[in-house]
Formats: structure tokens, C-alpha cells, sequence
């Protein structure tokens, strides 16, 4: 006896076999991921979608033995809750009907549809003589569909779901605006089923991982809601590192000064003044702020000279604005405003230098360049006011140890939440 | 405290660490001691 039967994917051209034909109606081809409607005999595109890498633990087609009954694997769902992701099987054989198989943390359970109604309701029902009391109910979402059902599935089905546990054998209840369902679920034999269905080895459950009844449904790196706890220890712990740097980079002991840097003129070198390093290490942080200027732009060469050893340790800086106009309006780029900073500054007393040329964009203009029609004008000129200090601290080390604390917390979640 | 959280919490107190080393030796990889490569020209770069 078969009942199968082979259509044509109106999407991408595969050939299907429809391996339960009479009874699915809906298949997802194993081509092209595309979710089809197989009750009518010119089969209907529901939904088109890139296939996601589906990553099931069996493969669809695969027969299995289970309870001295060969099944084949025609669907696939990957399913999850606020807590949890697992992935459930559509059994088939043709004379027992459909069954379920449902993995999750490497545990897997095998559903039984049930056709008589447990009683009661609430926190507690019974089912043949035995009590079940609830142990879960949450709203539980469809993320991934492959391969055929006997019902319309698609990615995105929302239902509310709720187990009762009696010691390992659970009951659940899915229900919908149209019907309520009840399954019974007993627990298999892992290795039963790793030999039955040839399960992928990733899905195997990772060594030293004990059996947890409680946390069944609970997939992995779910199996604790800690992710709020992790960003808030995140949290804690960048708020102790920004406490960290700010106490470790005083005491704050500055020298300023301010020059007149000439435009297109030659380098000059100045002295801003002399600080002190006080601890055995600091951040020194000079900034630079000039008056108002367009087209130009001043470089900066620092030098810190110990007094002591006359060593030096040079830094670069910048103060340049730009305007225009083109197609698009009047434009502007830079600042009036440069900051330098220089790292691993040892103890000692420093004379701060700096060297300052200053240009023209797009090009210079003539050097001691007077009003050719005001004699008693000045060469142009830019004043830069200086402001060189010990203490500092590095913004964009802070944010690279931000990046590394939520790292972890972030994609955790993103993996949680991913389709 | 599962084990993960337990690996995190190691994770933050040697970034912790990390932090307090970098700070008592003023270390950054974000300092101004080089002249930047693009120094040559000046100019707006946003066309």
C-alpha cells in the first residue's frame, strides 16, 4: 500500500513526493523552502521564503524503528517559548497514523495525539485514572517549517501551550482559536533514538549533560533564564572600570598658554608650560581651541620633555574647518576644537612644546600676505589657546571593554531570538 | 549559579583586571603618539 504521490514545486520546478497524499495538506519543498498548499490538485504557493538553514537534528525522509513501528520523518518544526527552543518531528507510517518526536537538550519524547479528553481543568487534571498537575503554559511559536503536515503550518503559528507533568510522562495542550489538542508525551531512550534515525552528531548531547526531567523542554543555553543577570553583572562591571579609570587618572595639574600661528608662514615652535606626572603613570590630555577660521587648518606637534633626562615624547594634533557650497548647499567639516592625548606618560616633571604651522585649503596663502589696498592691515593669523593637562583617561579603551562585557549577554540573545 | 554564569563572572573580573592594569600604566591603543598616514593631505574628505 502507498500513498504517495509526487507534485511539482510551482516555485522552484523540484519535484516532492507527498509521502501521507489524502492527508497533508500543507508541504514545504526541500528545494526552496517554499511553504505549498497540496490539497488542491494544482498545487497552490502559500508562502515563498529563502529556506533557512535548517539545522534539524534528523533529516527529513529518514525511517526510524520505534515501539516495533517503522516511521519516516515527513516534518520538521523548529518551536519556542519566551524560556526554551526545541524541535519536533511528524512520524508517519501508513497503518498507525502520525506520531510525534520532540528534542530538546538532547532529550527526546515521543507524542501520542490523544483522542479522549483528559478532565478537569486549572492547575491539576486526570487522564486515566492519573492526575497530572501543570507544570508549564506559556505561548509557544512556530520559527522554522519543513517538510508536510496534516494541518496548515506555517512559520510564525502562534499557540498557547501547557504541559502537566507526572513524573516523567507529560500531557500537553495546545490550543488555538479553533481547537485544542492534547498529546501525551513519553520519554524515549536517547540512544534508541540516535540509532533509530541516525541523528545528526552536533544534536547529541554534549558530555557530562544530565538528564534534568524538570527542564525537558528546555533547549540548550536556555536551560537557565541568567541573561539578566549577565547584562546587569555587564553593567556592574563596566560602572567598576569607568570608576577605576577615573580614580587612576588624577590629579589633574595643568599648564596654558596661547599663541598667534601665521598662515602659509614657516613652523614655529612654542612652549605652553611645565606640568607634573605624579604618578608613576598618567594620561596627559592637551587641548587645543582656536577663534573662528574657514579653510584652514593648523598642525600640531607636541613635544613633552622630561626636564630631568631631557627626554621627549611626541604627539600629533589637528584643528582644521572647512566650507563650502555645491549641488546639495552650503557645507562645513571639522572643528575650531583639537584634542591630543598621550599615553604611558612616566613620572616626572615635563616642559610642554608645540610646534604649529598653518595652511590654506586649497592652497596657501602668500606668506605676511597684506590687504593690498590697507597698508596698515596684518598678516593673517589664527589664535590657538592651549590647555595641556595630567589625567585623562581612554574613551575608546572603554568602549572596546563595554564591547566585550555585552558581547556575550548580546548574542546569547540574538541565538535566542534568531528565526 | 549556573556554569555559565560562573565562566561570565570570571570573564568580567579579568576584564575587571585588564582595566585596572591598563589605568596604573595610563595604556591606550588610542593614543596620539603617531602622525596619522593621511597627514600628507589636508582638506575636507567628505566629497
Amino acid at each position: 500500500m502507498t500513498l504517495a504521490r509526487a507534485v511539482t514545486c510551482p516555485s522552484c520546478g523540484g519535484s516532492i513526493e507527498v509521502r501521507a497524499a489524502g492527508y497533508t495538506v500543507t508541504l514545504a519543498c526541500r528545494y526552496c523552502g517554499s511553504v505549498l498548499d497540496v490539497a488542491h490538485e494544482d498545487v497552490r504557493l502559500i508562502t515563498a521564503y529563502k529556506r533557512a538553514n535548517a539545522n534539524f537534528a534528523i533529516e527529513l525522509s529518514t525511517r526510524g524503528t520505534l515501539f516495533d513501528v517503522e516511521w519516516e520523518a515527513i516534518g520538521a518544526l523548529r518551536r519556542r517559548s519566551p524560556g526554551a527552543i526545541w524541535q519536533e518531528y511528524l512520524l508517519f507510517n501508513p497503518y498507525a497514523g502520525y506520531r510525534w518526536l520532540v528534542v530538546a537538550d538532547g532529550e527526546w519524547q515521543f507524542g501520542t495525539m490523544l483522542l479522549d479528553r483528559p478532565d478537569g481543568a486549572g492547575a491539576s487534571i486526570e487522564w486515566r485514572g492519573e492526575t497530572y498537575t501543570l507544570d508549564d503554559d506559556a505561548t509557544v511559536e512556530t520559527t522554522t517549517v519543513l517538510g508536510e503536515f496534516y494541518w496548515r503550518v506555517s512559520r510564525g503559528d502562534r499557540v498557547q501551550c501547557a504541559t502537566f507533568a507526572r513524573g516523567s510522562d507529560f500531557l500537553s495542550r495546545e490550543a488555538t482559536a479553533d481547537e485544542v489538542t492534547w498529546t501525551q508525551l513519553v520519554p524515549l531512550d536517547r540512544r534508541e533514538v540516535e540509532d533509530a534515525f541516525a541523528v545528526r552528531q552536533r544534536y547529541k548531547p554534549r558530555a557530562g549533560l544530565s538528564a534534568n526531567r524538570h527542564g525537558f523542554f528546555q533547549a540548550p543555553g536556555t536551560g537557565d533564564n541568567d541573561l539578566p543577570m549577565m547584562f546587569l553583572m555587564a553593567l556592574g562591571a563596566l560602572l567598576v572600570i569607568a570608576i577605576i579609570q577615573y580614580v587612576m587618572s588624577g590629579p589633574r595639574l595643568c599648564a596654558n598658554n596661547r599663541f598667534d600661528v601665521a598662515v602659509g608662514a614657516a613652523t614655529t615652535t612654542h612652549k605652553i608650560g611645565t606640568i607634573d606626572v605624579t604618578r608613576p603613570w598618567q594620561f596627559v590630555t592637551i587641548q587645543a581651541d582656536s577663534n573662528d577660521f574657514s579653510n584652514r587648518w593648523v598642525d600640531l606637534d607636541y613635544s613633552l620633555v622630561n626636564r630631568r633626562t631631557q627626554q621627549s615624547i611626541d604627539a600629533y594634533g589637528i584643528v582644521e574647518f572647512y566650507t563650502g557650497t555645491d549641488s546639495d548647499g552650503r557645507w562645513t567639516e571639522g572643528s575650531h576644537h583639537g584634542e591630543t592625548q598621550f599615553a604611558g606618560v612616566p613620572r616626572g616633571s615635563y616642559d610642554v612644546y608645540v610646534d604649529t604651522g598653518s595652511h590654506g585649503w586649497p592652497v596657501d596663502p602668500p606668506a605676511n600676505a597684506t590687504a593690498p589696498n590697507n597698508p596698515w592691515s596684518v598678516p593673517e593669523a589664527i589664535s590657538v589657546w592651549f590647555n595641556a593637562c595630567t589625567s585623562g583617561y581612554s574613551w575608546g579603551l572603554f568602549w572596546i571593554f563595554a564591547i566585550l562585557l555585552l558581547g556575550a549577554p548580546c548574542l546569547i540573545l540574538w541565538w535566542r531570538h534568531r528565526g | 549559579m549556573s556554569k555559565r554564569l560562573i565562566i561570565f563572572s570570571a570573564w568580567c573580573a579579568f576584564l575587571i583586571i585588564v582595566a585596572g592594569v591598563a589605568a596604573w600604566f595610563a595604556w591606550s591603543p588610542f593614543s596620539d603618539d603617531e602622525r596619522p598616514a593621511t597627514a600628507a593631505y589636508r582638506g575636507p574628505t567628505h566629497k
